[in-house]
């Protein structure tokens, strides 16, 4: 049947557009701000809950394994830092964010916050 | 007879449900594949110096003082005695003037919390102020007002 090859046609576009997070980065609410981008979650993504819990690409990760995990992400064949993404929630007091961003940047990574497009009053989702 | 058969034709459910779980499936990823927005927060500690030398080199066309410190707080910064609430901060930031060599510094106090961060540097982005440093409040401040 035609019907049933376009479905599998569409299930494969589908598959391989979307991203699959793992349940605990689909779990934080990240940021809102009033900036119109489109992306995919990038990797890799570093994850920090409301109660400051992290987790490195879906792993929990202790806070003292942090700077060796970042550590970890430098390749040998490209000469420039590598990017940390950085998925925090919203509710997060800066200061810890801000702590745990100096540390992955002391470990040579250069840090970018993930936030998603929309107000900044908004309930969550 | 043919015109029965044309009639059975009609009801056929498996290709709708097909396109119904499709769009079930559909639903069920793009709900959280929202459209992410990326904040670039910092260099890395190497990379961070050879930006500051570039910056440097350019001589800065207008010497009048801008704001080099934001204490970032909940919905707003504070400079220079100014609030300025996070939503206009973008259009404030516009018309200061161009201090490329020195880093804005924005200081973030107890009561700020990530979403201002976000805010607050895409604002600064915004505003084309491309070298912003994020630091913590010093710990030795029981005021509560930032002094450099």
């Amino acid at each position: 049947m035609p019907t049933i090859n376009v479905v599998f046609l569409l299930l494969l576009f589908f598959l391989l557009v979307g991203t699959l997070a793992a349940p605990e980065e689909s779990e934080i609410d990240p940021a809102r701000v009033a900036e119109a981008a489109g992306g995919r979650l990038p990797r890799p993504l570093l994850t920090i809950a409301s109660d400051g819990a992290i987790g490195l690409d879906g792993r929990a990760l202790a806070r003292r394994d942090l700077a060796e995990a970042v550590g970890g992400l430098r390749r040998p064949e490209s000469a420039g830092a590598p990017t940390l993404y950085v998925l925090a929630a919203r509710d997060l007091p800066a200061e810890r964010l801000v702590a745990l961003l100096a540390e992955a940047s002391a470990a040579g990574a250069r840090t970018t916050l993930v936030a998603m497009t929309g107000e900044a009053g908004r309930a969550p989702r | 007879m043919r015109a029965a058969a044309r009639r059975r034709r009609r009801f056929m459910l498996t290709p709708l449900v097909d396109v119904i779980f499709l769009l079930v499936i559909f639903f069920a990823l793009s709900s959280r594949i929202a459209p992410f927005v990326l904040v670039p927060v910092s260099e890395s500690a190497e990379a961070d110096t050879s930006e500051a030398d570039a910056s440097e080199a350019k001589s800065p066309d207008n010497t009048a003082a801008a704001p080099t410190t934001l204490v970032l707080s909940r919905g707003h910064v504070r400079t220079g005695g100014r609030i300025i609430s996070l939503d206009v901060l973008a259009a404030e930031a516009a018309l200061w003037p161009r201090q490329e060599a020195e880093p804005v510094l924005l200081v973030t106090s107890r009561s700020a919390l990530t979403e201002d961060v976000a805010q607050a540097l895409t604002a600064l982005r915004q505003a084309r102020i491309g070298h912003v440093r994020l630091v913590a409040r010093p710990p030795t401040d029981a005021a509560g007002e930032f002094r450099p």
